[in-house]
């Protein structure tokens, strides 16, 4: 799987997109240095960081980009017309896929990761006494976005290979389903990806049903066991389903 | 609408020619070959072995798609390199096959170049390369001298008879007749999806009987040799030209024995007869038609 997955990387690496979505992964770094700069009356460094840089960083990013590096996974390939070269080799379509889905988390999550820990880093000069609280909220999150970087990449991933305009079909989930949803009243928040990535959010910021800025969490979210065990499902079951698309699907190129 | 319906074919070591217009099926029949496509029914069988859900297949299997597509900002050393990785190779042994097959098709000057730099006769022989690197048992070539300037284009059609020497077997998709014509005698004739005909050019022809044939007879004596044949059973038209009348004929064997009979014992003045049709290209409009 070595060589797949390095080809795959290196084509995520290398390609004009990850230039402009990493450039949009460091959007964090931005909001933090006019904190630095313009601090608010109201909220400290660690305000800032927990009510708002958090939230939009897994709830707002962590869904757009594993969206965009997962619905073109396969796309560019079937548009590039450069698939019949992988899949005419003996090697399962499954190790294909796998190291297909492992660049695009490994790539996702470290822009991510790096916009968030650096966002982080420039908040924690700003408030000596909150450091600790400050670095514990970094890791915690930054293993939250992996897991957001995870399940929705292995969503998209299946979303590419099977809709046609995925990335329209995207945004609309990570839009229209993912944030509409929880403004019903009801269970049907628990079809979203989003609450359990808010139940681990809660835990990792110490956040309680606090709004800040648009980003409603909820009051009694499911526990971080739950939340992960339903992440790691999803992200399990949307990988079988793309094999199997991969496997079934024909490929006119 | 059925793209493809009961083609089956045999082949053997030696090149094949699968001809057909643009929308035969040509590129289907080599994408379900290749397991990119799945068959709607029954199953498909390369070398005595399943295709679909068989990867292993391909170890002895070299595909040249169609498509001008590649991976455009590697090097073409690295493409060839990264397929061979992909293959299952050692990077040593990777390393190895890519050159081996990049010198093999005439790029080894080329190899490190930027794919995007290449022409488009040189990125058809790259393509060429990736599916020799493994040294396959069957090849297959899905239009492999588009774009290539008419130099290139022999020097590859060497590499494929070289290839063929070596005991390969060689599908050659192609709807260009007169490349098939110089690299093989052995064609599949498919037609809107179905295998219409098989063998060698002259046996082809041979299978058209219902189809007048042409046979051209250079005479001195035009109009002497129209009217001697018009009247003859299985003559279905005469066609007077300067210095030659071309004969459209459903039994063309007798004609042709009427013909040389009637010129030895003086009757008609013939210099030189031959069957206007039979090269790949009238088989083919034939068949069209």
């Amino acid at each position: 799987m070595t060589p797949v997955f390095l080809l795959f990387l290196r084509r995520l690496l290398f390609a004009r997109r990850t230039l402009f979505f990493g450039a949009i992964a460091f959007l964090p770094c931005l909001f933090a240095i006019v904190f630095r700069l313009h601090p608010p009356r109201h909220a400290d460094a660690l305000e800032g960081l927990r009510k708002f840089l958090a939230p939009m960083a897994v709830l707002f990013l962590g869904s757009l980009l594993p969206m965009f590096f997962g619905t073109t996974a396969f796309g560019d390939e079937i548009e590039g017309k450069t698939i019949p070269y992988l899949l005419t080799r003996p090697r399962p379509r499954l190790s294909l896929l796998l190291a297909k889905s492992a660049a695009v988390v490994l790539v996702t999550a470290l822009l991510l990761v790096s916009g968030f820990l650096l966002a982080a880093a420039i908040l924690r000069g700003a408030d000596p006494f909150a450091e600790q609280e400050v670095i514990g909220i970094a890791f915690g999150v930054s293993g939250v976005l992996s897991l957001a970087c995870l399940t929705y990449g292995c969503m998209f991933i299946f979303l590419g290979l099977t809709a046609p305009h995925p990335v329209l079909w995207g945004l609309l989930f990570c839009f229209g389903w993912e944030g509409f949803v929880g403004l019903f009243p009801g269970e049907l928040k628990a079809l979203t990806v989003q609450r359990y990535l808010e139940g681990l959010l809660t835990r990792a910021c110490d956040l309680h049903g606090e709004v800040f800025e648009g980003f409603p969490i909820e009051v009694d979210p499911p526990g971080p066991v739950t939340c992960v065990a339903v992440l790691l499902t999803l992200a399990a079951v949307f990988t079988a389903l793309s094999n199997r698309v991969l496997r079934r699907r024909d490929f006119a190129v | 609408m059925i793209a493809l319906s009961d083609v089956t074919f045999d082949l053997g070591p030696g090149i094949a020619g699968l001809l057909g217009p643009n929308g035969a099926g040509k590129s289907t029949l080599f994408r379900l070959l290749t397991g990119l496509l799945r068959p709607s029914l029954g199953e498909l069988q390369l070398l005595g072995e399943r295709v679909e859900g068989n990867p292993l297949l391909f170890r002895r299997v070299g595909y040249c798609p169609e498509a001008d597509s590649f991976w455009d900002e590697m090097r073409a050393v690295e493409f060839v390199w990264t397929l061979a990785r992909i293959h299952g190779y050692g990077p040593r042994e990777a390393k190895e096959r890519a050159e081996r097959a990049l010198e093999r098709v005439r790029l080894g000057d080329r190899a490190r170049r930027r794919i995007g730099g290449l022409s488009h006769g040189q990125r058809q022989r790259l393509k060429f390369a990736q599916a020799i690197l493994h040294d396959p048992d069957l090849l297959l070539l899905d239009e492999p001298f588009n774009g290539m300037d008419p130099v290139l284009r022999r020097e590859t059609m060497e590499l494929v008879l070289s290839l063929a020497s070596e005991g390969k077997t060689i599908l050659v998709a192609s709807h260009v007749l007169y490349e098939v014509e110089a690299l093989t005698d052995r064609i599949l004739l498919l037609l809107r999806g179905h295998l219409r005909a098989e063998g060698s050019i002259a046996d082809i022809r041979d299978l058209l009987d219902e189809i007048p044939r042409r046979l051209v007879v250079a005479t001195p004596d035009p109009r002497g040799l129209a009217a001697a044949a018009a009247p003859r059973d299985g003559v279905v038209g005469v066609r007077r030209e300067k210095g030659r009348v071309t004969l459209e004929t459903d039994r063309p064997e007798e004609v042709l024995r009427w013909i040389t009979d009637a010129a030895a014992s003086g009757e008609i003045a013939v210099e030189e007869v031959f069957a206007a049709d039979e090269d790949l290209e009238s088989v083919f409009d034939l068949l069209v038609k």
